[in-house]
């Protein structure tokens, strides 16, 4: 369980050290596709905790929504209309939908942890 | 489902996602400079103890040298007395030797090779407040600034009123002195520069001085009118510096006769 979190920080770490730059003009396409891969991440945190995680479903959501919401974001550019709306609305959304079911488990799992303590002492 | 493998897969995505979040970070805030906050150089700077040391260095090497030059400019000072000496003994031996001395006066006021004192005015030359600047059009902010050319108009200004002796910031303005940009800064004379603001001192009549800038197209009202700070003060005595530096004439020498 720790090691992917462990993952996040060298990654981090690695963002840091590694001076790769994006150019300015797709920062924006680059901002929505880690939008979409953030919604991946709080969905297969979801998904595991409800005991339903399949990797290969993950997997592909992960790659799968952060290109096609770079995609659309490009071509809202190209055609001018501000499609990028649309994904940040449907994982925005979900986002937050996501963490909520997040923290209701997580209320759940401590409220059973701490009832049963109060119940043994 | 292979439990192990997931987890490593897993592990990889959080590597990616950590590294697009700050580099989708860093190209919307460059400024910030998340891309090289953990770059080698960067690290060795926390590291590097040795800078403060080399300041200080750089300090104690300042002080020392405005000692240095204290101690000359006594020197200088009571050579020059030494001088004044000889030429008061000179002059009282040959008949025309006053003659002879008021003209080296006069020489060395135009020169700048001494201490001049008489009544004048004072200037004071500043960019426009901060605080009453309200655009942010780089192209609009360097009229709210002092230039080189304006002092450089000032000082002409001053010239044509009958200024006898000037000096910015307490340096002498010889025939030979330059007035050049410096980027943030105005090259005043042969090697100081000055931020604002600028101060002008100027010997003459004060209200012959003071009086010309109000003409109508004096560089008085083209500064004022964008709001710079140019303040005329007349005095009564003003003392203006020699100048200091190094030989005025390396080239330029007089015709010889018969020539």
């Amino acid at each position: 369980m720790w090691i992917p979190i462990l993952g996040l920080l060298i990654g981090i770490i690695l963002g840091l050290v590694i001076p790769v730059q994006i150019p300015t003009a797709y920062a924006s396409y680059m901002s929505i596709a880690v939008l979409a891969a953030l919604d991946s991440v709080f969905g297969g945190i979801r998904a595991s905790l409800e005991k339903k995680f399949e990797t290969d479903v993950f997997i592909s959501g992960f790659f799968g929504n952060a290109f096609l919401a770079a995609g659309l974001t490009y071509i809202g550019d190209r055609l001018d209309v501000p499609i990028y709306l649309a994904a940040i609305f449907a994982f925005g959304s979900r986002l937050f939908q996501n963490f909520a079911m997040l923290r209701r488990y997580l209320l759940a799992y401590l409220r059973k942890k701490f009832v049963a303590q109060d119940e043994n002492s | 489902m292979n439990k192990k493998k997931d987890i490593w897969i897993l592990s990889l995505i959080g590597v990616l996602v950590g590294f697009l979040l700050i580099r989708a970070f860093d190209a919307q805030y460059p400024e910030l400079g998340l891309g090289s906050m953990l770059s080698f150089e960067r690290i060795g700077r926390y590291m590097d103890a040795d800078r403060i040391k080399t300041i200080e260095s750089y300090l104690n090497e300042k002080e020392l040298l405005e000692e240095r030059k204290e101690r000359l400019m006594e020197k200088l000072r009571s050579l020059e007395e030494v001088i004044s000496i000889y030429e008061k003994a000179a002059a009282e031996k040959s008949y025309d030797g006053e003659e002879i001395q008021e003209e080296l006066t006069n020489s060395r006021i135009l020169a700048g090779a001494i201490d001049v004192e008489g009544p004048g005015i004072e200037i004071v030359l500043n960019d426009r407040k901060r605080e009453s600047i309200l655009t942010n059009d780089p192209g609009m902010l360097s009229y709210y600034i002092v230039h080189d050319s304006d002092l450089l108009n000032v000082v002409n200004e001053l010239r044509a009123a009958g200024a006898e002796a000037i000096a910015i910031n307490g340096v002498r303005i010889l025939a030979t002195s330059r007035i050049s940009c410096g980027g943030p800064t105005i090259n005043v004379g042969k090697e100081q520069r000055f931020a604002p603001p600028f101060t002008i001192h100027a010997i003459g009549d004060p209200d012959e001085l003071a009086a010309y800038f109000q003409r109508e197209d004096s560089i008085y009202h083209t500064l004022t009118f964008w709001g710079l700070e140019f303040s005329i003060a007349k005095k009564d005595r003003i003392v203006i510096p020699r100048y200091i530096g190094g030989d005025l004439f390396k080239y330029a020498k007089p015709v010889e006769e018969g020539e």
